[in-house]
């Protein structure tokens, strides 16, 4: 696995079926030089908004495109990496955005002053945008609009939520056992509104890894 | 992170952080920037202290164990109950050297916030944010280091940077001679006649009005007439749409102050904290909306056309004569 490039920019992709998902697992919990706490391993396949009744992003935005978010932004530390791997091929790609690209914005002097609360396991929380006092040493990006409200004014909110869904993106399109490694605490990610009626046919393999 | 969340240093910390972000957005010359920067002062120490350990504002007094027991992760209540800010900061002295100094401003501040939530009087009336704005930033810098963290972490990387500034400017070692000119001034303007006061007056009024561009007019601690501070840029408000007209709120760090009357002039924001007039000041600016929103006028109006009527019409009104 090239560790170099998941470190510089956040993601890669593997082509072919090269090696078990359980593998990568265990190559990015040594690259991370910590162990795996949690895996949550779970079946995707998009659903339509009243197709689903537990509160997620289905449930809201059902066929639409999902906007740019990070996973788990409900736990108290979010699944470090998410690997997805594509049992089909798809016409309906993933996005995925450089969350780091925010601080190089005019605008950071504001992102970064913002606090935000988010409904999470253990009740709701205040959190930055990117959190460098729950894991030490490291610092974790947390964002998604469904479950977080920024608690600065409005137009501050408004400003943050615009410079983030304008971030430059990357289209990952799946074919069959592509393989795609997303460092969850730098990246966000979304999906491209699913235009294929057979969509349930577009079925991507989870794993979450909570280090 | 457990579920103490009443008790929860991060929690504490970032809803601080909340707080005194709220403050920054707020008039700098208005009652609710103190009222916010004490707020954010009492979690900021709660977090610190809930940092070394959660049950350290735990409150004891009068409860079995319920509140110790909820620090420690068990869910024994869902109305957890904290201890008092004099006494998170009586702790913190104990633990944090450094901040034993600062101890009458911390109570200061505490006691008028107190009076601001839970009396009928006027917190901060008595006690201006702008003797104890630079005191805010040592505390909460000491504080922040305690935590393994920086201003520019707590206030963002503009506000840091004046706030060092004014943490800077020490005013121990300037306060006698800034003591010892505004005497000799004092003096002096004393000693003129009364018609060289009025003319002096008069001259000062008209030159604080052509001094206006980002300064701020003053009463002189000398002479008590007409002056005028100037200010180092801190940072820009974003716009805001108020009864039609789109206002912007600039922020000064004092820097000098200059009297056209009895000629007093103070050069450093150290110099200018001893009279205390070290406070942080804001103006008001109110923006062209064509150029604010980059509206290329010869888009809607033809140029050439109301030019070409405007001399059409003045000629016209030179060629005809009312009988």
């Amino acid at each position: 696995m090239d560790f170099q490039t998941l470190n510089l920019y956040g993601w890669l992709t593997i082509s072919s079926f090269e090696k078990p998902l359980e593998n990568i697992k265990n190559a990015l919990c040594e690259n991370s030089g910590r162990t795996a706490i949690r895996i949550e391993h779970e079946i995707l396949k998009p659903k339509k908004s009243d197709d689903t009744t537990h509160f997620s992003l289905s449930s809201e935005y059902g066929l639409d495109n999902f906007p740019l978010h990070t996973d788990g932004a409900q736990y108290s530390i979010p699944p470090r990496y998410i690997i997805l791997r594509a049992k089909t091929d798809s016409e309906t790609g993933t996005t995925i955005a450089n969350a780091q690209l925010l601080k190089k914005l005019n605008l950071w002097k504001i992102i970064e002053t913002t606090t935000w609360i988010v409904k999470t396991d253990i009740g709701n929380i205040y959190t930055s945008l990117f959190d460098r006092h729950i894991v030490e040493g490291c610092e974790i990006l947390r964002y998604n609009k469904q479950i977080m409200r920024c608690l600065n004014n409005k137009k501050k909110s408004e400003q943050v939520e615009d410079a983030i869904q304008n971030l430059p993106i990357e289209t990952i399109n799946w074919e069959k056992n592509t393989t795609l490694v997303i460092d969850n605490w730098k990246l966000l990610h979304g999906r491209e509104q699913v235009k294929d009626p057979n969509y349930q046919n577009r079925i991507l393999e989870r794993l979450q890894i909570f280090i | 992170m457990a579920s103490n969340l009443a008790y929860d240093y991060h929690n504490l910390y970032n809803k601080s952080k909340l707080y005194v972000q709220r403050a920054l957005d707020e008039d700098r010359e208005g009652e609710l920037f103190p009222f916010w920067l004490s707020l954010s002062l009492e979690l900021l120490g709660r977090s610190t202290l809930s940092k070394v350990s959660p049950t350290l504002i735990a409150e004891t007094k009068g409860e079995e164990s319920s509140n110790i027991l909820y620090a420690l992760g068990f869910e024994t209540t869902n109305k957890p109950k904290s201890i008092s800010t004099t006494l998170v900061f009586q702790r913190l002295y104990l633990i944090i050297n450094e901040l034993k100094n600062e101890a009458k401003t911390c109570e200061r501040i505490i006691d008028q916030r107190n009076s601001e939530l839970h009396s009928g009087l006027n917190g901060f009336e008595e006690f201006p944010v702008s003797i104890w704005l630079s005191d805010f930033y040592r505390i909460c810098k000491i504080l922040l280091k305690q935590n393994g963290l920086e201003l520019s972490d707590f206030l963002g990387e503009e506000e840091a940077v004046a706030a060092e500034k004014m943490i800077a400017h020490d005013v121990s070692s300037v306060k006698k001679s800034v003591m010892d000119k505004i005497s000799a001034f004092k003096k002096v303007f004393s000693d003129l006649t009364q018609g060289e006061k009025d003319e002096k007056i008069r001259t000062a009024k008209s030159e604080v009005l052509k001094h206006r561009r980002n300064t701020k007019p003053i009463k002189c601690p000398c002479c008590e007439e007409n002056a005028i501070i100037t200010g180092e840029l801190i940072s820009i408000s974003e716009p805001k749409l108020l009864d039609n007209e789109i206002e912007q709120e600039k922020r000064f760090l004092p820097i000098s102050f200059l009297c056209f009357c009895c000629n007093l002039k103070l050069n450093s924001h150290a110099e200018l904290k001893v009279v205390e007039m070290g406070a942080q000041y804001t103006l008001k600016e109110i923006l062209d909306p064509v150029e604010f929103h980059e509206i290329d006028v010869e888009q809607y109006i033809d140029i050439d056309a109301v030019v070409n009527q405007r001399m059409a019409d003045e000629y016209a009104a030179q060629m005809y004569g009312d009988d």
